[in-house]
């Protein structure tokens, strides 16, 4: 029909191109009577937007005013009114210059308006200190964990081991429905907590966990509260997800949420052998808080670092490079409040890993003017452990002027790692190590805080105990030292103890006076540890020489310090901080020495806030300090790999200065983001504890490095390209850093340099189809004591395509190009594809490493030795899964 | 879109019939940017739209209450603000203001007044088609989004004469947005409800000359002659005047 009337007004109608006037009329219903506010539309015919417009006035007449417009077309007046039904009159080439109006008769209809309800708040509010994102705006098809959720939040970034930046600072805590259930180690929840059940992601700008030192104290981090769907709380909500692979692989993972009045209740399960995060691992997330390295929080569970430095190699956090695994983990959170004041919360975990990993490595050794000689290692490995934690927490808050907190925390860990190097060249045609770690800590705290007269008086107490110990076998046939102490057969033994005990108890006053903000303390603590090792190593073929040695050694450190802080508002969104900190070590060293140190630690802080979410930061810091008393250990006493603990016979505490200038400006209703981060370190005296030697030279080996700098700046951009319905974004960062190293007498200046960029682009098209592309190029240039250079390219291509349909099914197709120089490729083939079955079950087919090729993983420079290695992929698998959530979701009306 | 979108379409059956009087209720998600032009401070207000045949009636009641920023603010800010009352038959528009006292009072304004701009991109929000249609009114961008498919040339606060109802505004700095939530309605008969116009104490153009004197007067007090030993001396206290229309 629309074909007839097109043919039949191509000859009586008019042409749109090259004409312009005025078409008047008048609208009345059946009777007669005028009809107001009736809009008159100048169409195209077969075109949806009006080229003009208007209202019919109060006697129901209309004017419409058609300029030129350039567009051929047949031209037609609409008439539209919510109480008649449409008329359309078409226009002859004599519309306009007809004298008599038009005449329009509208015919009444009772229209079928749906009554509709949409349910839809903005995508980001922002009040006050508190930024308010809505989940449901930013959960896409692909995002299934809170982690996911956030990293689709303009703003939010993480790094390798998911610890989440805001804008560039910190995120200081993630709290569920305003509970800090998982403490510092959030990324126990990030990790793990299902996205679908988030409404709001909260982001508190100047978070302080301690109400009442919100209004003195500005802290330089932010917080993150999750608030869950109204639909899933007061009740229990729990997804269990479950599959398996042909081919043997099978994971399973379980994860409930409790939301009450009174308590809240969180906890998750899983099993996997396809090296996917293990949720629940409570002690590899923990590690990664900071555990094991040294952190900003004092009251971290630290364990003995002889375990660190025991690994032989380090599984990183999403390396799926692995060739088999098996990790089950469960955690459980828990918070409760008894009355209006008191509150528990608890933290509950175990884990059980199990990763074997196959390398295959070229090692090239160079010692300068020396030797050289070039080795291909094949490395297995496995790595086993089994961790514990329990973490107690109970807090008096009657919401007065007055808080009270108890902190208790156990955590056990057992790690093992077997090591097979089959090689061939000048290191060892074979060698077997094992080493068992095992370690226990407990620490309790008391935190007491009071608030009165605008001032905020806190007295902490914390006192920790770990102890560590460390079983290290190895066996090589055929060794061949790096200096031609040779052997045909050796065998090596180590068992090391360490135990250590900290004690620090800390009185700290804040307040606010006019304008400036100030903090005074007095913290002290006292820190022992023991360490004893029992070293033997026998080689077969130069007879008699059988090594044994004992060391035992107890070093201390009392340390008393003072600190002074204030800020200042210099105008209206600038503020100057000024810190300092001055004190008194007193070490006693292995032989039973005491010496005195002066130490101190002072920086300047300049922030100046545009807006909530755009900042610009230039700080200072100057630091004397001898805080690496956890790395002290006597001095040629081994730990595990032949990796001497050394440090303890500096001269004196370590000096640094370190400084950094960052602006972050994130428009988020332009949705548009900038970021500019730059920092310079120098130290001036260091010590390496990456140096690897054979054991028998070990006793002498001492690595001291002096002139440390490391400086590096990076640059980043996104934003929303309305016309391409997508979001495009860079990344430029460079850095560089040079050390000068003696080691064993000899002496060599390192230096290396990266520079990368990477650039994405994400489509937001209405279409089913739509494109993720990621590119990244990098060089790096490393070079050790004028020996040879280590250049190296990498490049990295990504590109998705994702389907997705209204019915709820969704695929994507995932392709990854690597290359790392010298000619070497990764092609690897993924693929996703999932369907809603409806009341909220899943199912997802997963093609992991279609093309089961190795990725090539690092090239890297140390003193002596340049390497190259090569590690395999998790083996190609297809799996099949079911997520179900529980209870199942309603049908939508 | 479909995805941050729950949409509960109700009574699908039961439909409603509307004929010349209609009689609709609408009700909009406001967000509103308190410290627009200085800093951020969003709050979330309910919108409600009264359309009663050729009048029409629009508020804001505020989900949460003001924080001022610092111990100066003064707040003069009633529960129900925003008011602006159409007569179609009339060609007028009445919207509310305060003074400084917080009295209410009304200025008649043109209906209507924006030049708007069709574009021809287009969006779907829930079932409901919309066009883009962007103007310029009184100092800030606006980029609204109209349904053709339910053709009333209404809106929230000043906005409309669009082809079809505004279900989409804001101002391109993000200081407003303005969302539909619902809209139901009642067949023909009014329930004897009516809806009374108030008087206007100004026209706009009489409004912001007054408004003008008021800021003049305010910065001549704020010049003050020092007094003591500097006899010569002249203080001069900063005025700044923030107003959603920009009137100069």
């Amino acid at each position: 029909m629309r074909l007839i009337l097109a043919a039949l007004a191509s000859f009586l109608m008019l042409e749109a191109r090259g004409q312009a006037g005025v078409v008047k009329g008048r609208v009345t219903d059946s009777l007669g009577r005028p009809l107001q506010g009736v809009t008159v539309l100048l169409n195209v015919l077969n075109e949806a937007l009006p080229r003009s417009y208007g209202l019919t006035s109060i006697n129901g007449e209309f004017a419409i005013r058609w300029a030129e417009l350039g567009v051929g077309g047949i031209l037609q007046l609409e008439f539209r009114h919510i109480a008649f039904g449409t008329e359309k009159v078409l226009l002859d080439s004599s519309a306009f210059e007809r004298k008599e109006p038009f005449q329009i008769i509208m015919r009444p209809l009772v229209t079928n308006l749906k009554e509709i309800v949409i349910i839809r708040e903005p995508p980001v509010t922002i009040r006050s200190d508190t930024i308010s994102f809505q989940a449901g705006h930013f959960r896409k098809e692909d995002v299934r964990k809170l982690d996911d959720l956030l990293m689709r939040i303009p703003g939010f970034t993480s790094d390798d081991n998911g610890r989440l930046s805001f804008n560039g600072r910190k995120v200081g805590k993630v709290l569920i429905e305003g509970d800090d259930l998982a403490g510092d180690s959030y990324t126990l929840l990030t990790r793990n907590l299902d996205a679908r059940w988030v409404d709001k992601v909260e982001v508190v700008d100047n978070f302080n966990e301690n109400r009442l030192r919100r209004g003195v104290e500005n802290s330089d981090k932010v917080g993150v509260n999750i608030r869950i769907a109204p639909d899933k709380k007061l009740k229990p909500s729990a997804t269990i997800e479950g599959g398996s692979s042909p081919d043997g692989r099978y994971q399973g993972e379980m994860s409930g949420l409790l939301i009450q009045a009174k308590s809240n209740w969180i906890g998750f399960a899983n099993t996997n052998n396809v090296a996917r995060d293990p949720s629940g691992n409570v002690g590899f997330y923990h590690k990664r808080e900071g555990g094991f390295v040294a952190s900003e929080n004092e009251e971290d569970l630290e364990l003995p670092s002889v375990l660190e430095t025991g690994a032989i190699l380090f599984p990183g956090v999403g390396d799926q490079y692995t060739n088999d695994n098996r990790d089950q983990g469960l955690a459980l959170m828990n918070s409760w409040r008894q009355g209006s004041a008191f509150k528990m919360n608890m933290l509950a975990g175990a884990s059980k890993r199990n990763l074997q990993r196959e390398v295959r490595s070229e090692f090239t050794t160079r010692v300068t003017g020396m030797d050289e000689w070039t080795t291909l290692n094949e490395i297995k490995s496995s790595y086993r452990n089994r961790d514990l934690l329990l973490c107690l927490s109970a807090i008096y808050d009657r919401g007065g002027a007055y808080l009270s907190g108890f902190r208790f925390a156990f955590r056990s860990a057992q790690h093992q790692d077997r090591f097979k190097n089959l090689a061939s060249g000048g290191v060892s045609d074979s060698l077997i190590e094992q080493i068992r770690n095992t370690g226990r800590a407990l620490s309790f705290g008391w935190d007491q805080t009071l608030k009165s007269k605008g001032k905020v008086w806190q007295l902490r107490v914390h006192w920790s105990a770990s102890s560590g110990s460390q079983d290290f076998t190895s066996r090589s046939a055929r060794y061949q030292g790096y200096f031609a102490l040779d052997s045909s057969y050796n065998m090596g033994s180590n068992l090391y103890r360490l135990g250590r005990k900290t004690g620090r108890a800390e009185f700290n006053v804040a307040g606010k006076s006019l304008r400036l903000r100030y903090e005074a303390a007095i913290v002290g603590q006292i820190l022992k540890a023991a360490h004893s090792s029992d070293m033997r190593i026998t080689s077969y073929w130069q007879a008699g020489n059988d090594f044994k040695k004992e060391v035992q050694s107890d070093p201390d450190l009392i340390d008393v310090r003072a600190l002074v802080k204030g800020s200042l508002p210099i105008r209206k969104k600038t503020e100057l901080a000024l810190q300092a900190i001055m004190g008194m070590q007193n070490l006693r060293h292995v032989d039973f020495r005491h010496q005195g140190y002066l130490v101190y630690d002072a920086s300047v802080m300049m922030s100046h806030r545009f807006s909530m979410t755009s900042r610009l930061r230039i700080a200072f810091r100057q630091e004397r300090s001898f805080d690496e008393f956890g790395q002290l250990h006597p001095g040629g006493m081994l730990s595990g790999n032949a990796v001497i603990l050394n440090g303890i016979n500096f001269g004196g505490p370590g000096e640094s200065s370190a400084m950094d200038i960052s602006f972050h400006r994130n428009d988020l209703q332009r949705q548009r983001s900038f970021s500019l981060s730059g920092a310079i370190n120098y130290h001036h005296v260091g010590y390496t504890s990456d140096t690897e030697l054979s054991p028998e030279l070990a006793i002498q080996g001492q690595a001291l490095s002096s002139g440390n700098y490391s400086a590096h700046a990076a640059v980043s951009a996104e934003f929303f390209v309305a016309e391409l319905k997508g979001r495009t974004g860079s990344f430029f960062f460079v850095s560089h850093s040079g050390n000068a190293t003696t080691l064993n007498m000899l002496t060599g200046r390192a230096e290396s340099g990266i520079i990368s960029l990477s650039a994405w682009w994400n489509t937001g098209f209405k279409s089913p189809l739509n494109l993720e592309l990621r590119g990244y190029l990098g060089t790096s240039r490393a070079r050790w004591g004028g020996g040879p250079v280590n250049n190296n390219y990498f490049r990295r291509w990504t590109a998705k395509l994702k389907a997705s349909s209204e019915r709820g099914l969704y695929s994507a197709l995932v392709w990854n190009i690597q290359r790392l120089s010298p000619q070497r490729d990764f092609h690897g083939l993924d693929i996703y594809a999932s369907a809603n079955l409806g009341r909220g079950v899943k199912a997802t087919l997963t093609g992991v490493n279609l093309l089961n090729q190795k990725r090539l993983a690092d090239r890297n420079i140390r003193p002596f030795t340049v390497t190259v290695s090569e590690l395999f992929l998790v083996n190609r698998y297809v799996m099949l899964s079911f997520l179900v959530p529980l209870p199942g979701e309603k049908k939508s009306k | 879109m479909k995805s941050i979108i729950s949409v509960l379409v109700l009574n699908m059956i039961a439909a409603l019939q509307l004929n010349a009087q209609q009689f609709l209720d609408i009700e909009y998600l406001v967000r509103f940017n308190d410290q627009f032009d200085r800093g951020r401070s969003d709050r979330l207000h309910n919108g409600f739209l009264m359309l009663r045949g050729q009048k029409s009636r629009y508020y804001t009641i505020p989900r949460e209450s003001f924080s001022p920023a610092t111990e100066n603010d003064i707040v003069i800010m009633p529960d129900t603000g925003n008011q602006v009352f159409i007569d179609q038959a009339l060609g007028i528009l009445l919207a509310e203001e305060l003074d400084l006292k917080g009295r209410s009072f009304y200025v008649s304004d043109s209906l209507y007044p924006m030049r708007w701009k069709i574009h021809q991109e287009e969006k779907w929000i829930d079932s409901l088609r919309c066009f883009k249609a962007t103007c310029l009114f009184r100092g800030r961008d606006y980029i609204a989004w109209y349904a053709p498919d339910i053709p009333l040339p209404a809106g929230p606060w000043k906005m409309g004469g669009l082809p079809g109802l505004i279900v989409d505004l804001q101002d391109v700095d993000g200081n407003l947005l303005i969302r539909l939530v619902r809209m139901s309605g009642r067949n023909g008969a009014s329930n004897g409800e009516v809806l009374l116009m108030p008087e206007p104490r100004y026209s706009v153009t009489e409004h912001f000359a007054e408004r003008r004197k008021f800021m003049q007067r305010l910065s001549d007090n704020a010049r003050t002659t020092a007094t003591g030993d500097c006899a010569g001396c002249q203080q001069q206290s900063r005025i700044e005047f923030y107003m959603w229309e920009k009137i100069w």
